[in-house]
């Protein structure tokens, strides 16, 4: 149909008219002529209208109420949809592919480029698989991982250092301390022992000394007993050398 | 374009957190859910399909709602996804399309399985309901003999009764493209029709 004909013109003056009487009313002097000797205009013009009024026609018909739980269930989707395109848009921030690198080093022209692309697209790393569905089965679970994955590593705070220098120093400190108080206990318990020794020495004299013969002179025999560790000593010495101390032996034993 | 008459629900479902079909979206569906359907039901031929593309409008409308700015009227949007879901269901499963307009030719006229009732056809003589089953299947059969591009237009021009300034607006397209594709519609239209019309009408 040649758009310039008066066939055209005659069509696009009853659509512009529409819905316009079939006799050609209304229309130019020129299409009105036109109309009388066009066979086909005659026939479009009577079958034009009864077309669109045939359409006008047709039943409306009401949404079914299935509608509701289909459209329902398309936002639903649709939101799952969002949040796995969300994950993947935060995985691809973070894992940019090598071959971003590699293009941006070597700029290829516009047209090598557009031709290449198929060629460049990077592909799907593995852990998509696994993200994308931990996505879909449990959103909410995947949701936490991903928070958790995320939080930002904390810097100790400043006190910390002064608290660890602190604790260090008082250690110190108390080692010193408990060094100094072994030294002391040595030294009480070397002079405990010499004292110890000495007076043992008298006891044993004066417990083994028994009047046998009046008229004999009194014979007073004694033992000498040298003791290079408590350990070797009789457990009555050591009994005696516990009271004689006031208990600094025994602690040294134990 | 603050003249659209559904701004303020339309700027409610912008400031809200739409959780689902609640709220002023819920409100919008309501307006739009039978002009959506009517409309994708014209375009699919069969309750199924217009079923999945209305289900299909109406959730992109709502995840896209948000990036809505009023460029169009907010009813020239929604018409113009509803015909881009039908025709996009309707190239996926022309297989299925073809099965159900033979399943419509062999359940005949008195069929009401995969049709919807009509409110005043039961008012009506029983031999006028069975023309008038026949003659709306018959002039679906003819819009699915249309093109994608040419059903879109003769649906929202002769059913949705939109004028050729909104057609323009849903299908991006220039006045001059409404009416040539508006009269090849006719043309393809007139060779299904005529003979049924004919008989309907005049006969
Ligand atoms: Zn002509």
């Amino acid at each position: 149909m040649n758009s310039n004909s008066l066939c055209d013109r005659l069509r696009s003056a009853w659509l512009d008219a529409a819905p316009a009487p079939t006799d050609g009313a209304g229309l130019a002097e020129e299409l009105r002529a036109h109309l009388a000797g066009c066979a086909a205009c005659q026939r479009a013009l009577r079958a034009w209208p009864l077309a669109a009024r045939a359409l006008g026609e047709l039943p409306r018909h009401s949404a079914p109420r299935e509608l509701d739980s289909a459209v329902v269930a398309a936002i639903q989707a649709g939101a799952r949809t969002d949040r796995a395109v969300r994950a993947l848009e935060r995985l691809a921030r973070l894992t940019p592919p090598e071959q971003l690198a590699e293009a941006l080093e070597n700029p290829a022209s516009g047209e090598a480029r557009d031709e290449a692309a198929p060629m460049s697209r990077a592909s799907a790393p593995r852990v998509l698989d696994r993200l994308v569905s931990e996505e879909l089965s449990d959103p909410a679970k995947a949701r936490v991982r991903r928070h958790v994955g995320g939080l930002r590593r904390l810097s100790a705070p400043a006190q910390l250092t002064t608290l660890v220098e602190q604790r260090t120093r008082n250690e110190r400190a108390r080692s010193a301390a408990a060094a100094a108080l072994r030294v002391e206990v040595r030294r009480r318990l070397r002079m405990a022992l010499g004292a110890a020794a000495a007076f043992a020495l008298v006891a044993i004299a004066l417990l083994v000394e028994r009047p046998e013969r009046p008229n004999e002179p009194k014979q007073r025999p004694f033992r000498v007993e040298r003791a290079s560790s408590l350990a070797s000593l009789s457990p009555m010495t050591r009994g005696m050398l516990d009271n004689l101390s006031s208990g600094l032996t025994q602690a040294q034993r134990d | 374009m603050h003249s659209d008459p559904d701004h303020k629900l339309i700027t409610a479902c912008q400031q809200s957190l739409l959780e689902g079909l609640e709220g002023p979206f819920r409100e919008l569906y309501e307006l739009y859910k039978d002009r959506v359907y009517n409309v994708c039901y014209r375009i699919t031929g069969n309750p199924t399909d217009a079923l999945d593309a209305s289900q299909e409008t109406f959730g992109i409308v709502f995840r896209k709602i948000r990036e809505f700015r009023f460029e169009s009227k907010f009813s020239s949007w929604v018409y113009r996804v509803a015909v881009n879901a039908s025709i996009d269901l309707k190239r996926r499963s022309r297989g299925r399309e073809l099965a159900s307009l033979e399943a419509l030719d062999e359940l005949g006229p008195e069929s009401e399985r995969v049709r919807h009732t009509v409110a005043d056809e039961r008012t009506e003589m029983p031999l006028r309901a069975a023309a008038r089953h026949e003659l709306e299947a018959e002039i679906q059969r003819a819009i699915s003999r249309l093109s994608p591009k040419l059903r879109g237009i003769t649906v929202l021009r002769y059913i949705e009764s939109l004028s050729y300034e909104q057609i323009a607006e849903v299908l991006q397209i220039s006045l001059g493209t409404v009416k040539s594709r508006l009269a090849r519609a006719h043309e393809v239209l007139d060779r299904e029709l005529t003979p049924v019309l004919d008989r309907y009408y005049l006969g």
